[in-house]
């Protein structure tokens, strides 16, 4: 899982594309063109891609379709049956759960919470690491040294054990959430986009605009970071999928959020626990929100794949 | 190369600094009216606070106060436990065995099975086995490790009663003898990290092996003549092997993160057990002991990757 893969080295892009030399032949497209045709031609990808989209409107579009209370909860089911714990029931298809809230429901409420940290968290992150990374690279010498030493120093930190300790003193919250994951989510942005500004600042783009006398701000933002965007794109989409294991996993420590805000994290566990002490015999209701949290970490990496190949030009048919 | 491990030490040392840094700095979020509590217990009166807060000197500058931490942490002292009444010290030294038993096994045998089936992935890339093998790493990798211990749970001991269920861990086992005495015990807990694990490996096995394939040695030994079973035992799985020393050591974080969960999801005694028991105690100083230690490990794992892959592959001299 991915609480750990900031510091892996990248995978590289898969493989064994066999570039038929002079032989198929394509119309040439703009390169936005080329980009979504390799893209699309990885049926993985465009099936990751409807995956998210589902789960989206799962999510959003669900609770307005699907109408359920997910403030109050429900004691007294219309059949006379006790609401908390109760099994699938008509009207309520997965069950209620210990509170008395409609699972169902509650899936809904969850996964927007639960994309809306993950995609936040994600995407700060990246936009930190990019940042921080060019300005390193780009400068170098001692201060590339003092950046990336402070780098090291937040990958060698284990991140549920900063989570554990910060959730001892403060009160979780939903910006405390996403303000912690994105001090996660940038370290490895952050190393990546340095190590390519350190080639991109020789290249002669780069040189011809120093030469002109351009100042630093204008090569790190109009030629750095924008040579970076296939990396950061890649990127974005790998830290979000971590952002939500790791969502999912503080909820289980019990770096929960109020009643008011559940996620598919806070649900697992809580039916986790349902489980384990036998409450009703409804053992599989772990599933739904743990199907929920794989399908979309699955679907998000493999998007993320399909576009590492996108962007690598060398793989792009033309 | 003497040079080389120098500077990678000096970096280590600096990394360890700016860790003892951060996880002071998080230490001192905490007022020192609830640390003082922590010790004295909830209801010691105002006085005593104060008199705890001046004696142990919580109101002293805070670079004074870093530099008796440091101190402290530079005689090995890790800190006292107040909740168990023993010196963090003590805690590691008599726990760190069954940690290092559920790792070590659990490592072995993921690296047993990645390493083999990478290799096959990659000479039968495209293949039934090879999406087989892809599918399975990306759904592994996408589950949280409470999760796929959950399942692992309610498929084998609470269906199937073939293991014992977690948290029956009796008395004996909390030696490491003990433990082995119990074997059944270990079953799970050692399946669920190995399969973390494995999701963490797989992948990059997989690619590694695939870079490895398309290698010069790699044409030379099948054009010497050498049988196929021979190139693939000789040269690429030797060479497969330089990238599993980088991976382990680089791994490192993501094991110990992924070995607190698990313990904590089967009530294994070890040391990520105790620390989770602190965080939900607030015990600060047993957590900030094993914090330390923690990225001591982590940062000595990285140091042996680097010095390990210059070791083992003599085409890379610094």
């Amino acid at each position: 899982m991915a609480v750990f893969n900031v510091n892996l080295p990248p995978v590289g892009p898969d493989d064994d594309v066999a570039v038929v030399e002079g032989g198929e032949i394509y119309s040439q497209g703009s390169a936005f063109r080329r980009f979504l045709r390799t893209f699309f031609e990885n049926k993985l990808a465009a099936v990751g891609l409807v995956v998210i989209v589902l789960i989206v409107l799962f999510s959003f579009l669900g609770p307005h379709l699907y109408h359920t209370d997910q403030v109050n909860p429900t004691l007294v089911l219309p059949n006379g049956q006790k609401g908390p714990d109760a099994g699938p029931v008509a009207g309520h298809p997965l069950g209620m759960d210990t509170a008395g809230f409609d699972i169902l429901g509650r899936l809904m409420l969850g996964g927007q919470i639960s994309l809306e940290i993950g995609f936040v968290a994600g995407l700060a992150g990246t936009v930190i690491g990019v940042v921080y990374g060019a300005i390193s690279g780009y400068f170098g010498k001692w201060l590339d040294m003092v950046l990336m030493r402070i780098v090291d120093v937040g990958l060698a930190f284990p991140v549920i054990f900063l989570f554990v300790f910060v959730a001892s003193v403060e009160a979780p919250s939903k910006t405390l959430l996403i303000v912690l994951l994105s001090i996660v989510t940038w370290l490895g942005p952050a190393r990546l986009v340095r190590g390519e500004a350190l080639t991109l600042k020789t290249r002669e783009f780069v040189q011809a605009l120093r030469t002109m006398g351009g100042g630093a701000t204008r090569a790190i933002w109009r030629h750095i970071v924008p040579n970076t965007i296939g990396t950061i794109v890649v990127t974005i989409t790998f830290q979000i999928a971590d952002a939500i294991i790791i969502l999912s996993t503080l909820q289980f420590l019990g770096f929960g959020l109020p009643p008011g805000d559940p996620t598919w994290g806070s649900m697992l566990d809580q039916a986790i626990n349902d489980a384990s002490a036998q409450v009703n015999g409804y053992w599989w209701q772990i599933y739904p929100a743990g199907v929920l949290i794989v399908l979309t970490v699955v679907a998000v990496n493999l998007v993320g794949d399909a576009l590492r190949d996108a962007f690598e030009v060398r793989l792009q048919k033309r | 190369m003497i040079g080389y491990i120098i500077r990678r030490l000096g970096q280590a040392v600096i990394v360890t600094l700016g860790v003892t840094i951060i996880t002071f700095l998080l230490l001192s979020l905490i007022p020192a009216s609830k640390r003082a509590r922590e010790i004295l217990g909830t209801h010691a009166s105002g006085q005593a606070v104060q008199a705890f807060v001046k004696e142990y000197g919580l109101n002293r500058s805070i670079f004074v106060q870093y530099w008796k931490f440091l101190d402290q942490l530079l005689h090995g002292n890790l800190g006292f436990s107040y909740h168990l009444e023993i010196s963090v010290d003590t805690l590691i030294r008599e726990n760190v065995g069954k940690d290092i038993l559920l790792g070590g096994v659990s490592l072995g045998l993921a690296a047993a099975i990645a390493i083999p089936i990478g290799i096959a992935q990659a000479v039968k890339r495209n293949q039934l086995f090879d999406y087989a093998g892809t599918s399975t790493s990306f759904i592994l990798y996408a589950t949280p490790q409470y999760l796929l211990g959950a399942v692992l749970v309610i498929i084998f001991a609470e269906h199937q009663h073939l293991v014992a269920l977690p948290g029956i861990v009796d008395q004996n086992a909390q030696t490491v003898r003990g433990m082995l005495a119990h074997p059944t015990n270990l079953v799970l807990p050692v399946a669920t990290l190995t399969l973390s694990i494995y999701a963490l490996f797989s992948r990059y096995m997989r690619s590694s092996a695939m870079d490895a394939l398309a290698q010069d040695y790699m044409r030379t030994a099948r054009s010497k003549g050498l049988p196929e079973y021979l190139v693939l035992r000789r040269h690429l799985l030797r060479n497969s092997l330089i990238s599993v020393v980088t991976l382990i050591g680089l791994s490192i974080p993501g094991i110990l993160t992924a070995g607190l969960i698990v313990e904590d999801v089967f009530n294994y005694p070890g040391v990520g057990y105790y620390y989770y028991q602190a965080s939900v105690n607030g015990d600060f100083s047993e957590m900030v002991g094993i914090t330390v230690l923690v990225a001591i490990v982590t940062v000595l794992g990285n140091l042996a990757a680097d010095i390990g892959y210059a070791v083992l592959d003599p085409r890379i001299r610094y």
